[in-house]
Formats: C-alpha cells, sequence, structure tokens
C-alpha cells in the first residue's frame, strides 16, 4: 500500500477514537435497537399465533436483525454528506487540486473510520449480542461467502452514496435529494424489514436494484436462504451478481463525475 | 425587539435564505412530508404479512403514531433546532456569540431554530392523523390539548438534555441516532412492553405521553397512568433545564 493510503487510514482511525462519547453512545445504541426489535416481534409472533412470517420463524428474524445490525456497522457510509458540504463551501477545490483523486482519497478513508467501527461497534455489539441469544446464533454453512457478501456491500454501499453526492455539483443545495435517496435506502436495502415480508412486486423490483446487496443479500447468505422471488439462487450466483452491480454502478460514478465536475465553479471559497 | 417579533424577523430572514436555493428547500419538505407518510409502513407491511399486535388494530396505530409524528414536527419545526444549533455553533467555533447577545443563550438559540423545511413533516403528521381519525369512531377528549402540550414539553426537555450533551462532549453526532431510538420506542403501544418497561416509560423516561395517551384520549381508552406521566414531564424538564445551564457554565469554548 501507497504511504498517501496508509497515512489516510491512520488519520481516520485517529478521527474515529478523539470523540469517546461518541463511542460509548454507538456501543449502547446497537444493542438497544436489538432489544427493541425482539420485544417488538416477541409480540407480534405471540399475538397473531404464526409459526413464520414472511418465511421467518421468531428465532431466524432475531438473528436476521443482529446480522443486519453488524452488517451495517461496518458498511455505514455518510460520503453524499461530506461531498455536497465539500460542494457547497468551495472545499471541493483543495481536494482537485491533490494529488490523490477524490475517490480514493474517501474509499481509504472509509475504509479506515469502518475499521474502527468493526472494533468498537460490530465486535462489541456482537459478543452482547452472543451472551444474550446464545453464540449458536453465529453458526453458519456459508462463512466464506458471507464475508465475500460483506465486502460488497461495503463497496456497493459506497458507490451508491457517492453518485448521490456528485447531484450536488449540479444543484450546490442536495439536502432534499439526499433525504429522498436515504428513505428509498431504508425500504429497499432491508435492514428495517426482510424484504421477503414485502409484496411480489416490490420484491421483484428491489432485487434489479443495487440496493439489498448492501444488507439483506449478506444476511440471507448467513442465514442460508437460496429462495428469493420464487426463484433458487446460490451463494455463488448472488456474488456474481453483486459484482456485476459494482462495475455497473462504479462506471456510472466515474462517467457522472466527469459530466457534473464540469458544472463546480467553486462556490463559497 | 420583544422575542416574538425577533422570532418572525428571524423566520422571515431564515426564508429569504432558503428561497436562494428554491429546489433544496422544496425538495427538503417533500421529502419531509414522504419520510413521516413512511412511519405506518412497519404496521403496513407486518399486517399484510399476516402479523398483530395486541389489543390494538391497523388504525389504531396509525393514530398513535400519526399524534407522535404532529407532535415530533411541530417540535422539529418550531425549537428541535436547538440540539443540531448548538452542535454546530460550537464546532464551528460560534456558540461565544450567542453567549454575547443581549438575550437569555437559550432563548437566542431556541428564536434560531426555526426550520422552515420541517413543515413538511407536521403537515405529513397531520394527514396521518386525519386519515387514522376518518376510519376510526374516535370521540373529542378534554385531555387531548393538555396532553399534547405535555407531548411536546417531553421532547422540548429531550432536545435540551442533547444539547448539554453537545456542550458538554463537543461531537455528540451520535445522539441523533438515540433520539431516533426514543421515537422508535413511541411508535408502538406501550402493551407490548413488559410491566417494567411500561412503568419506566410512564416515569423514568415519560416517552407515553408523546404518543400512548393522546391517542388513548381520542380513542376512550383507558388514561390509567396517565397522572403519573405527566408529573414525571414536568419533573424531567425542570431536570433538562437545570442540566443544560449546568453544562454551559462548563463550557470553555472549542472549535473556530
Amino acid at each position: 500500500m501507497l504511504e498517501t493510503e496508509k497515512q489516510l487510514l491512520h488519520t481516520a482511525i485517529k478521527i474515529g477514537l478523539t470523540y469517546r462519547f461518541n463511542m460509548l453512545l454507538q456501543i449502547i445504541i446497537g444493542p438497544l435497537y436489538i432489544a427493541f426489535s425482539y420485544i417488538l416481534w416477541k409480540s407480534i409472533f405471540t399475538t397473531s399465533n404464526l409459526e413464520t412470517i414472511g418465511g421467518f420463524t421468531f428465532q431466524t428474524m432475531i438473528i436476521y436483525i443482529v446480522i443486519t445490525q453488524l452488517i451495517n456497522n461496518v458498511v455505514y457510509d455518510d460520503i453524499q454528506h461530506w461531498m455536497a458540504q465539500d460542494i457547497s463551501s468551495g472545499l471541493m477545490v483543495t481536494y482537485l487540486l491533490r494529488p490523490i483523486t477524490y475517490f480514493r482519497f474517501h474509499i481509504y478513508f472509509k475504509i479506515g473510520n469502518r475499521l474502527i467501527a468493526l472494533l468498537i461497534q460490530a465486535i462489541p455489539v456482537g459478543i452482547i449480542m452472543g451472551f444474550i441469544f446464545g453464540f449458536k446464533i453465529y453458526l453458519t454453512s456459508n462463512l466464506f461467502m458471507f464475508f465475500i457478501s460483506v465486502i460488497i456491500a461495503f463497496i456497493i454501499s459506497f458507490l451508491i452514496r457517492y453518485f448521490i453526492g456528485i447531484f450536488a455539483f449540479w444543484f450546490t443545495r442536495v439536502h432534499g435529494i439526499i433525504w429522498m435517496y436515504n428513505m428509498l435506502h431504508w425500504i429497499l436495502v432491508g435492514s428495517f424489514l426482510p424484504l421477503s415480508l414485502y409484496p411480489q412486486i416490490l420484491q421483484k423490483i428491489s432485487f434489479f436494484l443495487p440496493f439489498q446487496y448492501a444488507s439483506y443479500i449478506p444476511a440471507q447468505i448467513f442465514l442460508g436462504t437460496t429462495e428469493f422471488v420464487g426463484h433458487t439462487i446460490t451463494p455463488i450466483t448472488l456474488i456474481g451478481i453483486g459484482c456485476i452491480q459494482i462495475v455497473i454502478l462504479y462506471l456510472a460514478c466515474v462517467i457522472f463525475w466527469y459530466y457534473s465536475v464540469k458544472k463546480f465553479c467553486g462556490v463559497g471559497t | 425587539m420583544n422575542n416574538l417579533s425577533l422570532w418572525l424577523h428571524i423566520i422571515k430572514m431564515k426564508l429569504s435564505s432558503r428561497m436562494s436555493y428554491r429546489f433544496d428547500f422544496v425538495s427538503s419538505m417533500a421529502a419531509g412530508f414522504i419520510w413521516q407518510m413512511l412511519a405506518p409502513l412497519f404496521i403496513a407491511v407486518v399486517f399484510y404479512a399476516g402479523g398483530k399486535f395486541p389489543g390494538w388494530g391497523f388504525y389504531e396505530i396509525l393514530l398513535l403514531q400519526g399524534m407522535l409524528m404532529t407532535i415530533k414536527g411541530f417540535s422539529f419545526m418550531t425549537f428541535f433546532g436547538i440540539l443540531w444549533n448548538t452542535m454546530e455553533k460550537i464546532k464551528h467555533g460560534n456558540f461565544d456569540f450567542v453567549l454575547l447577545r443581549p438575550k437569555n443563550p437559550l432563548w437566542t438559540l431556541i428564536l434560531d431554530s426555526f426550520d422552515e423545511e420541517d413543515s413538511g413533516q407536521l403537515f405529513g403528521g397531520l394527514v396521518i392523523l386525519g386519515t387514522a381519525i376518518y376510519h376510526l369512531n374516535t370521540q373529542i377528549s378534554m385531555w387531548i390539548i393538555p396532553l399534547f402540550i405535555l407531548g411536546i414539553i417531553f421532547l422540548f426537555s429531550i432536545a435540551l438534555l442533547s444539547s448539554a450533551l453537545g456542550i458538554v462532549f463537543i461531537q455528540t453526532s451520535k445522539v441523533y441516532e438515540f433520539i431516533d431510538l426514543i421515537f422508535v420506542f413511541a411508535s408502538y403501544p406501550k402493551t407490548i412492553f413488559s410491566n417494567g418497561l411500561q412503568v419506566a416509560f410512564m416515569t423514568i423516561l415519560p416517552l407515553s405521553v408523546a404518543s400512548f395517551y393522546p391517542a388513548s384520549a381520542l380513542l376512550g381508552y383507558s388514561l390509567e397512568g396517565a397522572l403519573i406521566t405527566a408529573i414525571s414531564t414536568i419533573i424531567l424538564l425542570i431536570v433538562s433545564l437545570k442540566v443544560w445551564y449546568w453544562a454551559l457554565s462548563k463550557y470553555s469554548s472549542a472549535g473556530g
């Protein structure tokens, strides 16, 4: 790895470790959210008197929630906000003058930032959940495929948000666009609700979109699910589709950036 | 200039400034409205998949969530901005100016917290509330206005406590997620929680006052425990004010 990239990782880690109160909150919020989901789903399953809802038993629903929570900690990204801020404040000028592209700068920054999140969020939350629900919830026959799918989720999550951030070149202030994107992401990524609970038509549409690869698909690979919208799809095929999504998204980002950066006139500097 | 005319003046200035980016203003308002309309998505999907909630049907929960969203929308539009105002001002070193102005610093922050785009959230909450009322046999209750005001007081206390954390710990962006979690807990009838948690949500963190009790009043359900929740909300407000002024006394300037 080059010295610049090493320094970026180092800086991201140092920033992550500076604000300890934020770190403490991060460790508390995850288990509290899972605890709430546990109470909610326990109540729904008990009242409904159903064995499964949307193909999930109560046990698999809890595992799904824990796993998606851990995945979200690792793949979380805020690049669209940073990008919008850099463009509207004019700070983008300093990035364009640097001997490293904006894309590379932020992907390495994200790796450093998420490494810290893995250490102070995902691992502690995972251990706490292991003690509460038993460490057997982490048993899966697809561990290798799951790790690959999380890496894909990490990249896809970055690329989608990077693409959204580029809109700031056109509109300068994109708070509304980001908010609308966040809503779409929230619904289609599958961390709010497993997509198998949605109506068939919505499941079919979301299957062709990249969002579900950022959370739902890795969690389903972990659970060993092979049934998607009425078709049997193996984990290796899902990984392949995820890779194609990465290529398409990357090309979309490169092309969109190429045409959009010409609109930038350093407003705010 | 009195507080009301100052507030109106600030609103006018903020609207003028926001109109510089009309597309963003309109899209933000639309996003706030749609965001509120999506709030009942979870219960809609669960009911669609055959799930049920103890003692509450779809429109009853919709009424509860509509009430919460309306209180939230009003609060976010008028004063909740003290939270991000505090954090942003401290981060950029502008909080010192708040202290130098010839007004009480808390008043200054509240007056400066009007968020015009959150009117979309308020409108969305009212639409959800109206839809639920249309489908239910609700009744006019004398308790609804006091409970609505208490719900706003509860959110004001939460905003104050979060702002105090921002003053003491500087970078507290994760507080937003914590507040979201409070809204998630408040979005469902308290009957889903254990007795211990129900008591906690009436006393230590009286979030029932912002959703469960106002909805129960409209539905004609029992308001047992509402008085304790109301008293707890007033105590929380007093504690929050004391904590905020204590945090302010610890402020040592940062950022810039």
